[in-house]
């Protein structure tokens, strides 16, 4: 079972040489369908001709696939309104020295550039720099050329990664969940454990940006009022309601895989619940763990997907209560 | 560093911010942005954060906020702000880290430590009268700052309608011409010669490029004189060549490097307080000693400290910093929410500012009342790795302005001041707001004082805040006019 269970294909569009292509989210993988052999076409980008959007667009997904910089800058919840166009994009693309870019596109294309789109798909788990970190470092990131002087070479690192994220949030709503779902995933695996730590501070601000939104949702208090700690122990978590009126606080600890698994799969609140985990990810139904009240104890139950709302996500509803 | 509490805080923030101004970044983004700068930049400042962990948040929150804002960029603003960062304090990354553990460590490139070189103030007190331009200029030299990165002629500059400076039978000659090469002109502000140099006792010659500011008909700053001194290691200091001519071809005056004044005595009093009282306090006064703003413009990002210090244990509980802050708040009308302890009073240089009638505390005699200009030669201990010392006091009109210059490292725009206060012998506060320009490490600067001192003010007891320490010294002010 993956976290991605509970989340249906989701498309997006994508401009690509002289009209617009489709980009598809499936089962965790991103494909191309207008670029069945997107291997060689890199080969003919590298050798001088156009490389598609399409398969940059991918290329960029694999490369940012565990990169934080995505929860930073992406939704917190269904409501928030990423709303950068492929017109920003492009403006980006302008504003960096042609030079770099074709540097850029010169060394992905080498054997030790790191993950690059090898079919038409790209898998959801990255790739994994020996010793660092991924993250909001420059994750899979080509190296700016070496000509350039070490304060230049960083800032242009700076503005190609930033590019590639927008690149990525400009795929839309729908995909721009799913790929925060795959970075949570990819930091949520039981061997980065050390890694979570040193990263505490910004797993807790991603919890907890994401965590506030849903706990208004469930209770109606103020999401400053709700603060959220990662959870690395046996077991869902905590929740802790304390205080009344104004003085309300809401305290919780959360496991990371939860922006996987409930968050970016649109199961945070099902029907008043508050959803803490996920027993058994599916599509159209899955089976979850959720707390009718912050002092109750959780209960399974059986969520079925009604429609997809206008974030691209599934909306749910409680198909069956299994068990209290 | 146990970092994790103040970076949780801080993304914490970011994230409410967040919440708050998305979908409105493109009208309130500055507003947005004003807490979390404010608390990154107490927690770097304070040592409860890593400066380059701080910026990492406050750039991921820009990011955040400009892709919530269709067609709107903020990415050159940050660019542009982080270019004029880096100019005036080349290396140091926007958001400049913790304070250096000693004084020393701070000295400025090139020196020895700041406490250990030789500054003098000399009083000059000479009037240079130019007639021959398209305007009649009045040049007040009130003294000269002699170290060896730097030597200024203090000076006021009023211009004239041509005609309006009377004839004189006889008039000092012009300098002799430059013994190495031709004096160049240097384009300057309106209203101020830009044709002066001058030449001492060795036959050096120097070129004088005006650093300073005005409204066209009266100026004040500093004459820095081109090529300045080799440093320690070279010849000896111009204090040392026992006079100086200074003027144009048409004319001079002469000034006495010999010349000297009582010493003022200064004493200096650290003021004990933790990192985070230090960062709080330095700020807040330097909202006063602020060139650039009013005071309130950056009550709210102070305000947003407050809590986030206390928070990470950078703030004691009994600290009085936050009720001082409160105060401000209150006066001017921030919101206090951030801040639940009771309002504090005012210390009484802020209270005499901010209650006092500033306009009637100053009534020029006229408008045909000439300048006025008083020597203020005061050398203060270094504190945080600056050595501050005055030069001169010129008044004219409405405005008062205070010369001197800054030994060593400070930031633009002042945010850690040193901050600079006159009381005058009737008690009266003015607070200086600085403007100065950087220079290798050596800011000669000039402040407009808040009110203006009344030129029939004998007395001026100078109070420099640093971030650790304050130092005061009275000196008798002696004026004089053309």
């Amino acid at each position: 079972m993956n976290w991605f269970d509970s989340l249906p294909a989701a498309d997006a569009k994508v401009p690509c040489g002289s009209g617009t292509h489709t980009v598809r989210w499936e089962a965790g993988q991103l494909t191309l369908p207008s670029h069945p052999d997107a291997e060689a076409e890199l080969v003919l980008g590298a050798l001088g001709g156009d490389k598609p959007a399409c398969v940059t667009v991918a290329e960029y997904w694999a490369r940012h696939v565990a990169d934080l910089a995505v929860l930073s800058a992406g939704p917190r919840c269904a409501a928030d309104q990423v709303s950068i166009g492929w017109d920003e994009v492009e403006r980006q693309r302008a504003d960096l020295p042609g030079s770099v870019i074709q540097a850029t596109v010169v060394r992905r294309l080498s054997p030790s550039s790191g993950p690059v789109a090898s079919s038409a798909t790209v898998t959801s788990r990255p790739a994994q720099a020996p010793g660092r970190p991924p993250g909001s470092s420059a994750f899979g990131m080509p190296a700016p050329p070496s000509a350039l002087v070490p304060g230049m070479a960083d800032h242009v690192r700076r503005q190609q990664q930033r590019l590639e994220v927008f690149g990525l949030l400009a795929l839309g709503s729908a995909l721009q969940f799913r790929l925060s779902g795959a970075v949570a995933a990819a930091w949520a695996e039981p061997d980065r454990a050390n890694e979570r730590t040193v990263l505490r501070p910004q797993f807790a601000a991603a919890l907890t940006g994401r965590f506030a939104p849903a706990a208004q949702e469930w209770l109606g208090i103020d999401p400053d009022a709700v603060t959220v700690t990662p959870h690395d122990g046996p077991g869902w978590g905590t929740i802790e309601l304390t205080g009344a009126g104004q003085d309300r606080r809401l305290r919780a600890a959360l496991p990371v895989g939860w922006l996987a698994s409930v968050w970016a799969c649109g199961l945070a609140v099902l029907d008043g619940h508050l959803v803490v985990a996920v027993e058994r990810p599916g599509y159209p139904r899955a089976r979850v763990l959720a707390l009718p009240a912050p002092d109750a104890n959780p209960v399974t139950l059986e969520a079925e997907a009604a429609a997809d709302t206008d974030a691209g996500l599934p909306a749910w509803e409680i198909a069956h209560q299994a068990d209290d | 560093m146990q970092s994790e509490p103040a970076e949780t805080y801080l993304r914490n923030l970011a994230e409410s911010e967040l919440r708050r101004y998305r979908g409105d970044a493109a009208e309130f983004l500055p507003e947005a942005m004003t807490r979390v700068r404010a608390v990154a930049t107490a927690f770097a400042k304070s040592g409860a954060l890593d400066p380059g962990a701080a910026e990492g948040v406050v750039e991921e929150l820009t990011t955040a906020l400009e892709v919530r804002s269709p067609g709107y960029r903020v990415a050159p603003a940050v660019a542009a702000r982080r270019r004029r960062a880096r100019r005036f304090q080349p290396g140091a990354v926007p958001l400049a880290g913790p304070y250096p553990a000693s004084a020393s460590a701070v000295a400025f490139p090139g020196s020895a430590p700041a406490g250990a070189f030789l500054v003098s103030v000399t009083p000059a007190g000479a009037l240079l009268e130019l007639r021959e331009g398209e305007t009649d200029i009045v040049v007040y030299l009130t003294a000269v700052i002699s170290a060896p990165h730097l030597t200024a002629l203090s000076a006021g500059v009023l211009s004239l309608p041509k005609g309006s400076l009377p004839r004189r039978a006889r008039q000092p000659p012009g300098v002799p011409p430059a013994a190495l090469g031709a004096a160049r002109m240097f384009p300057g502000l309106p209203g101020v010669p830009s044709d002066l140099r001058a030449v001492d006792a060795t036959g050096q010659s120097y070129d004088l490029v005006f650093n300073g500011g005005g409204d066209g008909t009266w100026s004040a700053g500093h004459f820095t004189l081109r090529p300045g001194p080799p440093g320690p290691s070279g010849p000896p200091r111009l204090a040392d060549a026992g006079w100086l001519i200074v003027g144009n071809d048409e004319t001079s005056v002469r000034i006495d490097l010999t010349a000297s004044s009582p010493a003022a005595e200064v004493t200096t009093t650290e003021n004990g307080l933790t990192a985070g009282e230090q960062f709080l306090r330095i700020r807040a006064e330097a909202m006063f000693a602020s060139g650039y703003h009013d005071v309130g413009t950056d009550l709210k990002g102070l305000a947003a400290a407050v809590p986030a210090l206390r928070a990470v244990g950078m703030l004691p509980e009994r600290s009085e910093l936050p009720r001082t802050i409160a105060a401000l708040c209150h006066r001017y009308a921030v919101s206090r929410d951030d801040i639940p302890d009771p309002p504090a009073a005012l210390p009484d240089r802020w209270a005499s500012l901010l209650t006092g009638d500033q306009h009637a505390s100053w009534q020029p005699d006229s408008a045909d009342t000439p300048p006025a200009a008083a020597h203020l030669p005061m050398a203060f201990p270094e504190t945080d790795g600056v050595t501050t010392v005055l030069s001169g006091l010129v008044t004219h009109g409405r405005r008062s302005t205070i010369t001197g210059a800054f030994f060593g490292p400070v930031e633009e725009g002042y945010p850690e001041g040193p901050c600079i206060w006159l009381r005058d012998n009737d008690g009266q506060w003015h607070a200086a707001k600085q403007r100065s320009w950087s220079s290798g490490g050596v800011n000669v600067f000039r402040a407009d004082l808040t009110p203006p001192v009344h030129p029939s003010a004998s007395r001026a007891d100078i109070l420099v805040i640093g971030r650790t320490a304050d130092s005061r010294g009275s000196v008798p002010l002696t004026w004089w006019t053309s």
